[in-house]
């Protein structure tokens, strides 16, 4: 695109602004700042989150009491369910790269409304402490899982309005967030950098800011509604109050399902970026894939009924959602058939990112198959509810956005940091991380078939053998994780300083130093090709 | 003086036959409601006595959305404050009948004549304060084959028992082409929930625009009898109006890219 020049301006690491330490971070207007805080707290609440999950694998290790109470089971699985959604994946990729990339890829040098950046991570830090409070605080744990389904939400004597408060709150963060994406990507791409121009990770969050802002309103209103209900006696779910508990769930899945969009678009588009660069070769099918992520956005605000077939609706509806579940597979699979071919016949540069970007399709795959299963009405009868379900969407959601993040971690390392990170331990990491989760969540489709329900801390002795398998695989793949995570926290002091370009990589992040000045760029670059010109 | 002491033994015996009556009559009363059939059509070639004692076809009464309100006149139950609200709402809605709607009360009782119907209509127009306004509030009289056409038709159940009826208590909307919109029960009714079905019913061609959108953001609760506040539909509605506005900001209005580089 445009050729490297010298910078005079200081990286955003050094750059000394009107506050010192701290200060410097938690007031600072800068898009990269602001990445960086989401990537602490975003971290921190995943170890969280991934803690909790080890502790209750180690629950089901054997049947009936191992380390934990049925109800501390309840109430972890809650947390689990709601630090992971609304602290970890949703915000996950836009929130991290979206901001530290974006502007630099649209060659911008902030977003459009820096300000309203940092509110929306104070909005995020103030809402997952909500939730955190709701722990600790009232008449004990929410234990009614992430989902808050009606009428169990507002009879539960579990501290729930916390929580639902807190969830209503970061579905304000991701609103504000999603609003900035657009309107940056809209009015703040650099001269000649047509829509066909833009690189696809810019495209995905541009897809996601409209998903989060069409759909995320509606979480906020229903969680009001649910606070409404349980402080004013409002009737909107509770049968006794004159409400309706399914439209509880229609509300809940409204949003949520199309929240599953907002995760893994952007996932996709991460993903997008590293096979290019790795195999030195122009993304195949570059419109396909804009056009895909836009169909996935929209399909995928008409399929959220595909979580209550087991709840009562009428046989036309459930036709309906099952037949646009199948639909909105296309689009992904276009997604999938496009990363392959740039792979053929490319002289792939194996590293780091790619095989993340190689395990991504791997289990994103069997993720997607195993929810066309879970699509099928027949088959989700005998399969709602089960253990089937549970590793499913962690294939989807964990090995999806989850393995699309610390590809995009380690792709992105280099220009975040300005330090090349240990790749032999990086490699080993995610070996034994694979193997881990592959060991955990597979052996978990067979216990769903098999009629494992979810949710219990209790199992028949039938399922113990496989839960042995499940549960040890946890333990691998959280030692995985710890040496992923180590390594890069080590690579921080004892890495070698990073090149401007690494991996060869063709878009604008690659054409500034490591790490980026504060400003990005000393002149807006003048586009005139367009994002993968290899060959 | 021994026939005064037979006054008490008379009392007992007779509520004694009295609950005996009413213990058949309350099961009776299952059957006695509104069977629900709304998107059908009230039979329209019901002939019916008008005031001037014309027979009339119900279609050539039915050229705007109705309030059809079945009872008989010398009913000694609910009839009377049933037509005592709809004396009230005509009172206090602020569409006129005749003009943007018709009240059609008819006697599904077939022994009934007209002229005890006009008896009753001045009686209700004599309390009423727009007198006015309802001297086009028409009462109607029918006979017994037309009376179990109509009945039918809207799903209107009742029974004789001991020279009464027990029927069901309510008002049935119907459109200009007889279609039935609503059911409302009971016997006192809010103007802004007759108003609202009368905009339904009139697919929102009458009255002020704003009634329009009350229906869109109101919606009829069939078990609590009542129009209640559309929550879902009036947040969605906000959410893709302000979202679509966004939309369209975005996508119409250009920067001029040169005036930005030179910041």
């Amino acid at each position: 695109m445009s050729t490297q020049k010298t910078f005079e301006e200081p990286s955003y690491l050094e750059y000394k602004g009107k506050y010192k330490g701290i200060f410097s971070w938690i007031l600072s207007t800068d898009h990269k700042r602001i990445a960086l805080l989401y990537l602490f707290s975003l971290m921190t609440f995943f170890i969280v989150g991934a803690t909790l999950g080890l502790l209750m694998k180690l629950e089901l290790i054997a049947p009936g009491k191992t380390i934990i109470t049925a109800q501390t089971y309840n109430a972890f699985f809650t947390l689990h369910g709601i630090i992971m959604i609304f602290a970890v994946v949703i915000p996950g990729l836009p929130a991290v790269f979206g901001n530290f990339l974006l502007p630099i890829m649209i060659g911008a040098k902030d977003v459009a409304f820096p300000r309203l950046n940092l509110l929306s991570w104070y909005f995020y830090v103030i809402g997952v402490s909500l939730v955190l409070i709701s722990q600790f605080t009232g008449q004990g744990p929410p234990d009614t899982g992430w989902t808050f389904y009606a009428p169990y939400s507002f009879r539960t004597t579990g501290n729930m309005l916390p929580a639902v408060f807190g969830a209503f709150v970061l579905g304000f963060s991701s609103i504000l967030t999603g609003l900035n994406f657009l309107v940056t990507i809209h009015r703040m791409r650099a001269p000649g950098m047509t829509w066909m121009k833009m690189p696809l990770f810019p495209w995905t969050l541009y897809a996601t800011g409209w998903v989060q802002l069409l759909a995320t309103p509606i979480i906020g209103i229903t969680l009001l509604m649910i606070i409404a209900e349980r402080t004013l006696h409002i009737g909107f779910f509770d049968p006794t109050l004159g409400g309706d508990p399914i439209l509880y769930q229609h509300l809940f899945w409204t949003y949520s399902h199309p929240a599953v969009y907002i995760m893994i678009l952007p996932a996709m588009g991460a993903i997008s970026e590293i096979i290019p660069a790795f195999c030195h070769k122009t993304i195949f099918g570059y419109k396909f894939i804009v056009a895909s992520s836009i169909a996935i956005a929209f399909v995928g605000y008409f399929i959220w009924g595909h979580h209550m077939f087991t709840s009562g609706m009428s046989g036309t509806a459930l036709y309906t959602f099952s037949l646009l579940t199948f639909i909105v597979a296309i689009p992904s699979a276009v997604k999938v058939f496009n990363w392959i071919s740039t792979m053929h016949k490319a002289s792939i540069d194996l590293q780091t990112p790619f095989f993340w970007a190689v395990g991504f399709l791997f289990v994103f795959m069997i993720g997607g198959f195993s929810g066309l299963i879970l699509g099928a009405l027949a088959a989700n009868i005998h399969l709602h509810n089960t253990h089937f379900v549970v590793a499913h969407f962690h294939f989807i959601v964990f090995g999806g956005t989850g393995y699309a993040f610390f590809g995009a971690m380690h792709y992105w390392y280099p220009k975040i940091t300005g330090k090349m990170y240990d790749s032999r331990w990086a490699n080993t990491g995610l070996i034994i991380f694979f193997l881990g989760f592959i060991t955990l969540y597979g052996e978990m489709f067979f216990l769903g078939m098999r009629g494992m329900p979810r949710r219990y801390y209790d199992y028949d002795e039938i399922f113990h053998t496989g839960n042995i398998f499940s549960s040890l695989g946890a333990i691998v793949m959280y030692f995985g994780l710890a040496v992923i995570i180590i390594n890069l926290i080590a690579s921080l002091k004892n890495g070698i300083k990073a090149p401007s370009d690494p991996w060869g990589g063709k878009t604008l992040e690659w054409t500034i130093p490591s790490p980026p000045p504060v400003e990005n760029f000393d002149e807006i670059p003048v586009i005139t090709k367009g994002p993968y010109n290899y060959k | 003086m021994n026939y005064l002491k037979l006054f008490p033994v008379l009392f007992v015996w007779l509520t004694g036959i009295n609950s005996f009556c009413q213990t058949p009559l309350f099961d009776k009363q299952m059957q006695v409601s509104f069977d629900e059939k709304q998107g059908q059509f009230a039979a329209l070639d019901t002939k019916l006595i008008n005031e001037n004692g014309d027979t009339v076809l119900l279609k050539d009464v039915l050229d705007k959305p109705a309030i059809l309100n079945l009872v008989y006149y010398e009913c000694a139950g609910t009839c009377s404050p049933l037509m005592f609200g709809v004396s009230k709402f005509i009172d206090q809605l602020d569409l006129k009948p005749g003009k943007d709607y018709e009240v059609l009360t008819i006697s599904f009782d077939p022994s009934e004549r007209i002229d005890l119907g006009i008896k009753k209509k001045a009686a209700y127009i004599s309390t009423m304060q727009n007198k006015e306004a309802a001297k086009d509030w028409h009462f109607f009289v029918a006979d017994s084959t037309n009376i179990a056409k109509l009945t039918k038709s809207v799903g209107f159940n009742y029974e004789k028992i001991n020279n009464q009826y027990v029927h069901p208590t309510g008002l049935i909307a119907l459109g200009s082409d007889g279609k039935i919109i609503r059911y409302l029960r009971g016997i006192e009714f809010l103007p802004f929930d007759i108003k609202i079905t009368l905009v339904e019913a009139a697919k929102g061609k009458i009255g002020p625009s704003i009634n329009r959108l009350l229906a869109v953001c109101y919606s009829y609760d069939t078990k609590g009898n009542q129009f209640v506040f559309n929550v879902t539909r009036v947040s969605a509605i906000i959410i893709f109006f302000f979202v679509f506005l966004l939309f369209l900001y975005l996508s119409l209005s250009r920067i001029n890219l040169k005036t930005r580089l030179n910041k």
